[in-house]
């Protein structure tokens, strides 16, 4: 669970930390262009290095400084909990003049309060270990060293941190583009989950048992689904087929042809087997309500939620009234800038004055911190 | 393409957002057959959610016999409200209504957020404990309480502990 994450100087996140420790489920609404969803821009920086990308221009642009501020670094700061083990992780990334990609200014992993490198620039230092000296290694500064470091195992605690980064779910799906084929096993979704074929295959062959999981849940907002197949097509290829009851004398239906809110709902029941099958994971939904009938929005938000009380953190963005309503003042927070050169502000809800309902008050604009 | 209505479920119509949010918690508890328990937009007001109830409920509990409604409200003290309400429902109805006193300042006298304050409830319902119902804000609810738990714990709970 995210202890503290913060960010600064990058797009409209300056000295902007998310509260969000102990908070099993929550809710980041606002205005658009408040920056909510850069939350999630920010978060998959670090997915993306837990995935194993280790140039810095791959991962940040210059453009994505705030306001082309190049005095001060980019800076994101991941505190999180994991088996009761406190990881913290900070990174910061720097334009110097001259230069066309950012580079690493600092970077540095603590694990349980001992250091696991500590870098400057170009230098990494390594703690001393097993009676050998400290040592330090010359890296470019172009590259991070956290997908570089060697693990030892499987319990490692590099490789347990990176896997979690990787591990994270950071959702926007672009459902026309989901088509349910698939040529490879994988449990590391992109933001688009133009890999759901691959997810499914990676996520059933990780945890058979997640099937019924699936099954369960898609059930209940699809309620005459006979089942999904992932039947192989040709030489390392499979495709997701849909049967529903009383469909015996027709062909199953490709995955392709669901709707776009039906392959929303099979996202949704993933992303719960996923922190079931593979948790806890962080899971970054960008609005989840979009594409679903407004009388599925509320189960559908209530279940995300329920899904992640026992393990994990869920983090949604929303504009829609019933998704809202699925939340409280205490694990809501509001974003909020006047103009697009002010940096966003983060406040909790409860400690916002609004009188009446929450949606009354968002409706004409009141809620500002 | 939800079947709920034809299946036993408990409409809840809140009065207010701090009772929406108490819900919120109540519905989460792990326990609570969530899908049978759709909470309802605020009425802002007790008034505005028993016509509520009176102009539009009544006709859909006919529609819908498996349908429940629970009116929670703030009494403000006047504990006679709920025979006022109660009296208003159609005879044929009164099995499927309740309604439930949740005062505003319970929220302060507990110390605690709304939605803690609503697992805390649901938890007692699962449990057939009164650790927070037995509260003495809530124990005017004690009948009603039992009304619920005859009429509507079976099928808004799917297991025990």
């Amino acid at each position: 669970m995210i202890h503290r994450f913060y960010v600064h100087n990058y797009r409209s996140l300056e000295n902007f930390e998310l509260p969000i420790s102990g908070l099993s489920s929550t809710l980041l609404i606002g205005k658009n262009g408040a920056g909510k969803s850069t939350v999630g821009f920010a978060l998959e920086i670090l997915q993306k290095i837990g995935r194993g990308i280790n140039r810095v221009g791959e991962l940040l642009l210059p453009r994505d400084i705030s306001h082309g501020k190049l005095d001060a670094p980019v800076r994101i700061e991941l505190e999180v909990d994991l088996e009761g083990v406190r990881y913290e992780y900070k990174l910061a990334m720097d334009l110097p003049a001259g230069f066309r990609e950012l580079r690493v200014a600092e970077e540095s992993l603590v694990v349980g309060g001992e250091s696991k490198f500590d870098r400057r620039v170009a230098d990494v230092t390594l703690p001393p270990l097993g009676g050998a000296p400290a040592a330090r290694i010359g890296l470019d500064w172009h590259l991070i060293w956290l997908p570089i470091m060697q693990a030892t195992s499987d319990s490692d605690p590099v490789h347990v941190f990176t896997q979690w980064l990787a591990r994270m779910i950071i959702l926007r799906p672009y459902p026309l583009r989901i088509k349910g084929d698939s040529t490879e096993e994988t449990l590391h979704p992109n933001t688009e989950v133009t890999n759901l074929g691959d997810w499914w295959s990676g996520l059933i062959a990780h945890a058979p048992a997640a099937y019924s999981r699936i099954d369960a849940s898609l059930k209940l907002l699809m309620p005459d689904l006979k089942d999904i197949k992932n039947p192989v097509i040709a030489r390392d290829s499979r495709s997701l087929i849909v049967q529903f009851a009383g469909q015996k004398a027709v062909p199953s239906l490709p995955f392709e042809l669901l709707s776009d809110g039906e392959k929303c709902m099979v996202i949704w029941a993933l992303t719960m087997a996923a922190n079931d099958a593979y948790g806890p994971v962080l899971c970054f939904w960008d609005e989840p309500d979009n594409f679903l009938a407004i009388s599925e929005v509320a189960d559908f938000a209530t279940d995300l939620r329920r899904a992640f009380q026992a393990g994990g953190q869920f983090i949604a963005t929303s504009h829609n009234p019933e998704a809202i309503r699925q939340f409280s003042d205490d694990n809501t927070f509001v974003l909020y800038r006047r103009n697009h050169l002010e940096p966003s502000q983060i406040r909790s809800l409860a400690s916002l004055n609004y009188s009446g309902d929450l949606i009354g008050a968002l409706t004409r604009g009141e809620l500002e911190p | 393409m939800s079947a709920n209505n034809y299946r036993p479920h408990l409409l809840v119509l809140p009065e207010d957002d701090a009772n929406r949010q108490m819900l919120v918690g109540f519905r989460n508890y792990r326990a609570v057959n969530s899908r049978q328990m759709p909470i309802q937009n605020v009425a802002k007001g007790w008034r505005k959610a028993l016509t509520a109830v009176l102009e539009d409920h009544v006709r859909m509990m006919r529609t819908y016999p498996n349908r429940h409604v629970l009116l929670v409200i703030d009494f403000d003290n006047q504990v006679a409200r709920r025979e006022d309400i109660l009296s208003q429902m159609p005879a044929d109805l009164r099995d499927r209504f309740g309604c439930s006193d949740e005062p505003e300042r319970l929220f302060a006298a507990l110390g605690t957020r709304p939605e803690s304050i609503g697992e805390m409830l649901a938890t007692d319902c699962n449990q057939d404990t009164s650790f927070t119902w037995g509260h003495e804000m809530l124990t005017h609810n004690a009948s009603e309480l039992e009304r619920l738990r005859v009429n509507v714990k079976p099928f808004l709970f799917h297991q025990q502990g």
